[in-house]
């Protein structure tokens, strides 16, 4: 080891100097920005990526990128009611059994192959029988078919008026995926289908890159280009977006406060649309504590929806008063309002007292219950605080514990601020959660194990009735007798807020669904003006 | 040599094999179940029916005992094949093969400017005649190993970033664009930097400092001195080398934290290497994109640890590898 070290000269201070050129040679090495000049583009920075973009994966939980590659036959429109999106139209018949949907002629996948009824029978057999998260949509079908390349007969064993808003899920290439199976990873990775843009590349934990399908068929998109950044941390996308590194980003409530007083100066502004999902306080009915209804009518009265709202939400938000505030189906009523004096009168006429420390105290001791939420949701786990400190002002012993996701053990919960709600067909979200048979114990979304007869009585109707007029009186009477046995609080509705460029023109308010997802529903008819 | 190679190899692969026992006991003890987690994330985060979840894992197969489970990944594993991630479907060596280039491109840089800036900073503490330039340097370094890793990091993200916005805050160039190399150097300077000067590097600061000082007034120097070798001569060869072995011993070492705090820093400037990767996995319980992460790691540190050993060895005459005992 005899080797001559001929580097040049050394000195203590030359060699600091070489660590600092490092650095700075690597930051003056800048490279000029890549623009390539193609047209009008949008970069979106967005929490949440998902694994896999097939929307027969998801439930309820259609991601950007997935609602922008794909169409179903149906559509929703602004006001969130049913349009034609690749069926041209459509006719029921049998009571509500049979479904008769005529194809558009014009529509072409990605790759360049003809649409067709076969790809539609495909998908909702496959998706039926396929055990997955959606199969529950297509649960109903008895038999699907296609007479001919542009009709498709559905036949359902029962009225199921929920269906056509199930095939507004992106239906699927049969030539690609007959042989590979509906839920074929790779697909997942490069999925093709009939949107306004087509995934050209999809880097994983990075972004996501679309770009316009120029034979759409309602006319090429107006953006040439759709970027969308995956940046998990709502505070760095604010960042992100402040740098413009990004030119449109979705903002959690604290970030959209913040950019609410820059927008504006900064070249962009804010789209707060309402959304459908909304936060309650579960019961757990299993218990035996909560089966007196008037502790958690007088419940509904003491929380202060308005403050929760303001303080939690910095504004951004709704006080709820059911589960269908957002829905077409909305009947209503005065639900609850914050009422101290009501708190009393409820309670008092139950014949509950005040013990010393001023709790409510009935026959069987006083009302004190422990109340979680998921504690990775700091949304969530913030509102749980507001919401214990405002029950115990009114009586009722309360104590907030969130709960790390892996440790809730739903038998054992006593109350839970759980969040549900859709948009759309409102079966989707009502049944599962409120209807007896879908209990925690039987394998169901119930977790409240809440049973109420007239409740599932309502459900069955507004699930099977094929009539209009009559799931309105359906869900009336649903919404009636969850204000006379509340199985939650409502406190509730979150609104969705992207930061977007100034100059983006097209993006039209719409009722969006979970975590605000349902942004770029008419994104084919955005622009930018320069 | 040879000989130290191969024992050393195969206590690697001791160690290798215990970490695999390891993750995937532990990760069976962990709460929540790999099913339910994949649901949830499809349906965003609301709670899924427990029917579905029990169909969910019969599909998944994860209802197998754990050492049946444990001898089909072994099993795989001496094929060549890692599995499949149970979030994406994909397999987990393609995750890995996406993820693993660019921690080790950020770990490099940082090795570099961590190696780089400790013994030019070491030197200068250590050979100045100046006590106020040393204790500056002295006071500095203590005030960095109080800090933690991700306090540092947000702050030069605050500072080149948001503040004078000279650097981006985090990726690679802007999304959409293919990064080119200068984006990708543009974006590698933060982290790069705080994984660097995190609060390991006072401590190398300092085993170069005293290595250096502690030479400084040997013998063997004076005498060189006296020989009329030129200065910097007896700088690199005759202080230099020998006062870096104890640096060079903790190197090893050294490099392995590096590996580790790269996944915190990662996180911070949404760097796409294991970092981010292995949180997804684990936030998903996707085991088996998390056992190969931990593996994967472990293979990197021993080797590093290796690293270390061979050039401590290198450096310093007295020490023979692959000696009796």
């Amino acid at each position: 080891m005899s080797e001559q070290r001929r580097s040049s000269r050394i000195r203590p201070w030359a060699a600091a100097a070489a660590g600092a050129a490092v650095l700075a040679a690597a930051a003056g090495c800048t490279g000029g920005a890549s623009d390539d000049g193609a047209g009008a583009s949008l970069t979106y920075a967005l929490g949440d990526e998902p694994e896999q973009l097939n929307p027969v994966l998801v439930d309820e939980h259609l991601d950007p990128v997935t609602e922008m590659v794909f169409r179903g036959l149906t559509a929703h429109d602004a006001d969130n009611r049913i349009v034609p999106s690749l069926a041209e139209s459509w006719d029921v018949g049998d009571g509500g059994r049979t479904y008769n949907f005529t194809l558009r002629d014009d529509v072409t996948w990605h790759d360049g192959a003809e649409f067709g009824a076969d790809d539609v029978v495909f998908t909702v057999r496959e998706v039926r029988d396929g055990g997955l998260p959606t199969s529950h949509k297509f649960a109903g079908v008895e038999k699907v078919t296609a007479p001919d390349d542009r009709t498709v007969v559905i036949e359902l064993a029962e009225p199921a008026p929920a269906l056509l808003d199930s095939l507004s899920n992106g239906i699927l290439p049969e030539h690609l995926l007959a042989d590979k199976g509906i839920d074929d990873p790779e697909f997942g990775r490069a999925p093709v289908g009939t949107g306004p843009f087509r995934l050209e590349r999809w880097e994983h934990r990075e972004y996501a890159e679309l770009r316009a399908f120029a034979d759409y068929h309602e006319g090429p998109p107006g953006l040439d280009e759709v970027v969308v950044a995956y940046v998990p941390d709502a505070a760095t996308r604010l960042i992100r977006l402040r740098n413009g590194e990004v030119d449109a980003a979705s903002l959690e409530p604290r970030q959209a406060a913040q950019a609410a007083q820059a927008a504006g100066d900064d070249g962009t502004r804010l789209a707060v649309y309402p959304t459908a999902d909304y936060r309650g306080i579960l019961f757990n009915m299993a218990d035996g504590m909560f089966d007196d209804p008037a502790p958690r009518r007088a419940m509904n009265h003491a929380v202060d929806r308005e403050a929760v709202v303001t303080t939690v939400l910095h504004g951004y938000g709704a006080p709820a008063s059911g589960p269908l505030d957002r829905s077409a189906f909305h009947t209503g009523g005065d639900g609850y309002g914050f009422d101290p004096d009501r708190v009393e009168s409820i309670m008092a006429d139950a014949g509950y007292r005040r013990n010393g420390d001023g709790i409510w105290t009935g026959d069987d001791g006083p009302v004190e219950f422990e109340l979680t939420t998921f504690a990775e949701d700091g949304l969530r786990a913030a509102m749980i605080e507001v919401l214990a400190t405002q029950l115990r002002e009114q009586g009722f012993d309360v104590t907030a514990e969130p709960t790390p996701r892996d440790s809730v053990d739903w038998a054992e919960v006593q109350a839970f601020l759980i969040g549900w709600g859709t948009p759309y067909d409102p079966d989707g979200s009502l049944y599962g959660p409120f209807h007896s048979t879908e209990a925690l114990g039987k394998g169901g979304s119930n977790y409240g194990s809440y049973a109420n007869k007239k409740v599932d009585g309502a459900l069955d109707r507004g699930r099977r009735t094929g009539g209009t007029e009559e799931r309105r009186d359906a869900y009336a009477d649903l919404q009636r007798e969850l204000v006379d046995d509340p199985p939650y609080v409502w406190v509730s509705y979150l609104d969705a807020v992207n930061a977007v460029p100034a100059d983006l023109e097209g993006p039209r308010e719409r009722t969006l669904a979970h975590h605000g997802y349902g942004f770029f529903w008419n994104v084919h008819d955005w622009t930018r003006a320069d | 040599m040879a000989i130290f190679a191969l024992r050393r190899a195969g206590a690697a692969l001791l160690v290798v094999a215990a970490l695999s026992v390891g993750s995937f006991v532990l990760l069976e003890l962990a709460p929540g179940d790999p099913a339910r987690a994949v649901l949830e994330a499809r349906s965003g985060g609301r709670p899924v029916p427990e029917a579905a979840v029990r169909e969910q894992r019969a599909a998944m197969g994860v209802d197998a005992p754990l050492p049946a489970r444990y001898a089909s990944w072994v099993g795989g594993l001496v094929r060549g094949d890692l599995g499949l991630s149970y979030a994406s479907g994909r397999p987990v060596a393609d995750e890995i093969a996406a993820a693993l280039p660019w921690t080790l491109l950020l770990t490099g840089a940082a090795l570099v400017l961590a190696c780089g800036g400790a013994i030019a900073l070491g030197l200068t503490a250590g050979l100045t005649r100046s006590t106020a330039l040393r204790r500056c340097i002295e006071l500095a370094m203590f005030a960095l190993g109080g800090l933690p890793g991700f306090v540092g990091a947000l702050a030069l993200l605050f500072v080149f970033s948001v503040w004078l916005g000279w650097l981006p805050s985090g990726g690679l160039g802007r999304p959409g664009a293919d990064p080119a190399p200068g984006d990708v150097l543009r974006a590698l300077v933060l982290p790069a930097a705080a994984l660097a000067f995190g609060h390991h590097f006072g401590v190398y600061v300092r085993l170069v400092q005293t290595g250096v000082a502690r030479v400084r007034d040997s013998v063997h120097v004076a005498a060189a001195e006296a020989r009329g070798l030129p200065a910097w001569r007896v700088r690199t060869r005759h202080i230099l080398r020998p006062g870096l072995v104890p640096f060079a011993a903790r190197f090893g070492a050294g490099a392995a934290h590096l590996i580790a705090g790269a996944y915190t820093v990662e996180l911070v400037f949404a760097w796409p290497g294991m970092g981010r990767l292995a949180l997804d996995a684990a936030r998903g319980h996707d085991l088996p994109v998390l056992v190969a992460v931990v593996m994967v790691t472990g293979g990197l540190i021993v080797l590093a640890t290796f690293a270390g050993e061979v050039a401590t060895a290198r450096l310093d005459p007295r020490i023979h590898l692959g000696g009796k005992g």
